[in-house]
This record gives structure tokens, sequence and C-alpha cells, in this order.
């Protein structure tokens, strides 16, 4: 094109292209938003159908067409909590949650520490079979554990729950937590040592400090994990000891399935797990990648 | 404390502080898995459990082989990860490299909203895809039928049912893949990717020859973590379709679950999931042993 256009054209030109390329950009960007939106609203929108379902008219919930307006009301919810019983399930799912949680942190925070702040012959093996216990397809534990518990009478109790629940979530803890030690820096372990600090000193004092996000992730992750599981709770509990979750899918199996109260279950069950995710998101990614990927 | 033992003790501190986990695990991890293979040598039925297990050597095993009901389950398992772990891979891709796009706005919030699928209670995501998959009244047919489609059963026509269940899968996961893709991209150096735009290849080249090849390593774990947990996958089928319509969505999980805890048939359950652990160890063995650089 420089060789065809004379010197004063070819600013001119150069201008139409500047114009031309500053307009395609803003489609550019438009499009871009407009397809990522799309995307978000497909992933969010069963979430906030079901959030949306809590506070219809229970009889609406059903209804054909899908009611999208109408006057809010706390009819289901008033139900699921007061009159079915929600707020036991409520309890009993917050118990196991953070016994089993307090249960892996005591255990696997001082086993990370094991791994991760000393130096000796198999120790990264030694690792990796802790996170060996984290690939166990959850079924080859549940049957075996359901016949000791029941033998052992610790079958439907809150201890045998969260019991089970820990041998889910120590591998996670002990796997995330060391990702978290390794990247503190081997010289404030030397200055801390200097200073007089013993080995169990620096782990109080120094390393659970200076680890804060990352325990707070291991905590939440956790809970999570113990919040959402099913198999388990669903042959390890009674009615006193019933899972949220657990509940929650029971309410459909009626004759004539509470779909208005099963939404409210459903929106009680997200609550505390978006809280929880809000506060630690930055670390989510490398909480479900096992500590592989930074996000 | 003795000068020999307080010796050995600070010399053996880091293994000794994973003694209490491996206690813990060897309880409920090692001891179960034991006690499950202990099971798969035995004919024994809960239901009539005053006839002690007797031992039967692998007839189980054999059994299963000529099963045609295990057969269907292993064809459903397999059809069921391959399909919904290749779909999330594509889609994660695409939806990860969007997010990363310099235009995107609020792309935090946003992002942070992708993270829900994955941490909501997994049996109250099956439940509320089966509300909004309802054929009378859920809110996909009618959005549909706007459309101009009709008649779609989803999860209560046979031929429907296992692709429905790999559509409620990608709506959970493509999230994680897209996350750690767009992770990662954050991570990769600028100077490649510049240095090719100034050459002039074109976004199709540069996504082909400088993009992937990066990804490569992160996608690959990615992949693993999704092919084992597709591979026992249990609480959005179970609660969904609890293995039906027939057996199309009999997964090997639910299989194992229903022959314990339906019909009291525990050695056979046994023999069952010990099969889906070997499954799942061997993948990861195989998978892990390619995965990790040589050195």
């Amino acid at each position: 094109m420089h060789d065809i256009v004379g010197q004063t054209d070819t600013q001119e030109v150069v201008a139409m292209g500047e114009r031309d390329l500053n307009l395609r950009r803003r489609i550019e960007v438009v499009v871009v938003n407009l397809v990522v939106l799309l995307v978000t609203l497909w992933f969010v929108f069963p979430i906030l159908w079901e959030v949306l379902a809590s506070i219809k008219p229970p009889i609406e919930v059903t209804a054909n067409p899908p009611l999208f307006f109408f006057v809010p009301t706390a009819e289901s919810w008033y139900t699921l909590l007061f009159e079915k019983g929600g707020s036991l399930f409520l309890t009993n799912s917050l118990v196991v949650a953070f016994g089993s949680t307090a249960l892996s942190l005591a255990l696997g925070a001082p086993t990370a520490y094991g791994l991760s702040r000393f130096s000796y012959k198999g120790r990264d093996s030694l690792a990796m079979d802790f996170l060996s216990f984290r690939m166990f397809p959850p079924i080859v534990i549940v049957i075996p554990l359901f016949i000791v518990f029941q033998s052992l009478a610790i079958k439907n109790t809150y201890f045998g729950l969260i019991l089970g629940h820990t041998a889910f979530n120590i591998p996670f803890t002990i796997w995330l937590l060391r990702g978290f030690f390794m990247e503190i820096p081997i010289e404030i372990e030397h200055a801390s040592m200097v200073d007089g600090c013993s080995r169990m000193g620096f782990f109080w004092r120094m390393l659970l400090p200076m680890s804060a996000p990352g325990l707070a992730t291991s905590i939440v992750f956790s809970f999570i994990l113990s919040w959402n599981e099913f198999m388990f709770a669903s042959v390890m509990s009674s009615q006193e000891t019933r899972t949220l979750p657990v509940f929650a899918a029971s309410l459909l199996e009626h004759y004539v399935a509470d779909w208005g109260q099963f939404a409210a279950a459903c929106t009680l069950s997200i609550i505390p797990v978006f809280i929880l995710v809000l506060f630690t998101q930055r670390y989510m990614i490398k909480g479900l990648t096992y500590g592989a990927i930074r996000g | 404390m003795s000068p020999f033992l307080r010796n050995f003790f600070s010399k053996k501190l880091g293994p000794l502080l994973t003694a209490p986990s491996w206690a813990m695990l060897t309880a409920i991890s090692i001891y179960p898995l034991l006690y499950c293979v202990y099971l798969s040598f035995n004919d024994w039925n809960l239901l009539k459990a005053y006839i002690p297990p007797t031992f039967i050597g692998i007839k189980n095993y054999v059994d299963l082989l000529f099963d045609p009901l295990f057969q269907n389950t292993v064809q459903v398992s397999l059809t069921f990860s391959i399909l919904a772990v290749s779909i999330e891979l594509g889609l994660g891709i695409a939806v990860g490299m969007l997010f990363s796009s310099e235009h995107v706005k609020f792309g935090k919030v946003l992002r942070t909203v992708l993270l829900l699928p994955m941490v909501v209670t997994p049996v109250l995501i099956g439940l509320t895809w089966k509300t909004m998959l309802n054929q009378k009244w859920g809110v996909v047919n009618y959005f549909l039928a706007q459309l101009g489609v009709t008649g779609i059963e989803w999860y209560t026509s046979p031929a429907q049912a296992l692709p429905t269940m790999v559509l409620i899968d990608i709506w959970q996961w493509t999230p994680f893949v897209a996350l750690v893709v767009f992770a990662t991209l954050l991570s990769l150096p600028r100077e490649p990717f510049e240095a090719a735009a100034i050459d002039g290849a074109s976004r199709l080249h540069i996504f082909r020859h400088i993009t992937l090849p990066m990804l490569r390593g992160s996608i690959s774990l990615a992949v693993l973590i999704r092919l084992i947990d597709t591979l026992r996958e249990f609480d959005k089928v179970y609660v969904l379709t609890r293995g039906g319509p027939g057996r199309a969505t009999d997964l090997m999980s639910i299989f194992a679950y229903r022959t314990a805890f339906y019909h009291g048939y525990v050695s056979y359950a046994a023999a069952t999931s010990i099969v889906l652990f070997i499954v799942v160890i061997g993948l990861c063995t195989i998978l892990l042993g390619r995965l990790t650089p040589k050195k």
C-alpha cells in the first residue's frame, strides 16, 4: 500500500486504519463481555433459580409456565425450619463439619510440618503416600466402616460421622498445608533458631501465624468437604443425627415432594459455603488442585 | 529424658510428627480397605448376618466378570467419565481463555461466581437439576419450548438419562478446568506472545504453538483430577436417578452402594468397590508417572 499512495495520502490511510482498529477493538470489547456475561449466567442460573424458588409461594414453585415475578414469602422457610425440624439438621451438619475440621487440623498441621520443614530420606514419597489416600473411592471405606461402626455402636452418632469425614479430610489438610509451609523462607527459620527457638517453638510461634492464609484455606476446605458429604452420612446417620444434605434429599422422596422446602434447604446449605468462599477465593484454585497450581 | 532418647527424638522429629496422622488413617482408611479386601473373598449378607462370613476365594470376582449388570456399570462409568472429562476439557479451555482476555470487565467478581458450582453440595446440585429438568413444569423445557424445541425427556428416558448426567457434570466442573487454565495463563511470561505477535503470527497459530504447549502441565493435572472424580462419581447421579431408568445411569459406586445397603450383600459390593479402587489407583499411578518430569 505504501508504494501506490502518495505522501499526503499515507497519513490519511493510517488515520483511517486507526479509526478502523478502534472500532474493531470496541466491537471486540462488547462481544467478549457479552459472551462472558452469558457464560457466567449459565453457571449461576440453577443456583439463583433455587434461591428464588425458596421464597416463592409453595404452590407456585411447580407452576407451569414457571413464575418469574411474584410476591416473596417466607412460608417454605418457616415450614422447613420450625415444622420439619430443619434447624436440628442444620445444627447436626455444623457440629459434624466443625468437629471433623478441628480433628483434621489438629492431626494434619503437625504432619504437614514434619513433611515440609525437615529433610530426611523418603520424605517426599511419604508425602505422596498421604496424598494417595485422597484418591480412595469413598465406597471402599464406607462399606467396611458401616459394619465396623455398627459393631462398635458408634453408627448414628456425631462421633462416628466426624471420624468418617476425617478420613477424607486429613489427606487434604496435610497436602494443602504442606504447600503453604514450604513457601516460608528458610532464612526466617534459621533466624528464629539462632534466637533460641526450638523446632516446636518455631512451629507454634512462627510457622502457624505466618501461614494464616493456608490455615484458613484448609479450614474452609475441610468444612466444605464435610458439609457437602452425602454417601457416608446417608448410611451412618439416624433421624437425630441426620445431616442437611441427607435431609434435603429426603424431602423429595415423599409421595408428594416438597419442592419449596427443598429449595429452602438448598439455599440454607449454600449460604455458609458462599460466605466461606468469598473470604478465601484467592486460594480456592490452589485448594481444588491439591496445591499444585497457584490461583 | 535420657540424652539418648532426647537425641533420638530431635533427630527423628520430622517423621515422628507424621505418626498421629498415620495412626488415624490406619484406623479409618487402611484397616477398612483391608477389611474390604477380606470381605471380597468371602460370602456374607448383612440381611442374614447370623450366618458368619464364609471364605469363597475369588468367586465374587469371577461372578463380577460374568455379571451382565456389572458389565453394564463398567460401560456406563467409562462412558460417563470419558464424555464428561473431554467436554469439560474443551469448554474449560475456551472459557478460561475467554476470561483471560484483557477486555473483560468485573472479571474478579465473575470468577468468584464461577467457583460456586464446584462448592455447592453435589446432592443438591443433582436435585436442583431434577427440578429444572422436570418434564411438566421445569424451567429448562419452558425455555426450550419458547425456542420451539419440545419433547426432551432428560433423566426419565433410558436413552437420554446418561447424557443428562454428563450435562450436569459439565455444568458443575467446567469452571474448574476454566479457572485452572486462567490461573496458569496469568502466571505465563508475556515475551513469547509478544514476540509471536510482532512476527505476525495469527491468533490460531499462537494458541496452537505457544499457549497450548505452555498449558500442558496444568491441563494434564486437571484432567487427572477430573478422571478420578468422575470414575468415583456417586452423589448427583444417585439422588437424581438411583442408577435408572432401568440401569441407564448405573455407575460403579451406585452399583456397589445398592448391592451393599439395599440387598445387604456386602461381600459382593466389597469386590465391586475393590475393582473400582484398583482402576482409580492404577490410573493415578500410570498418569502421575507420565506427568512427573523425568530427571
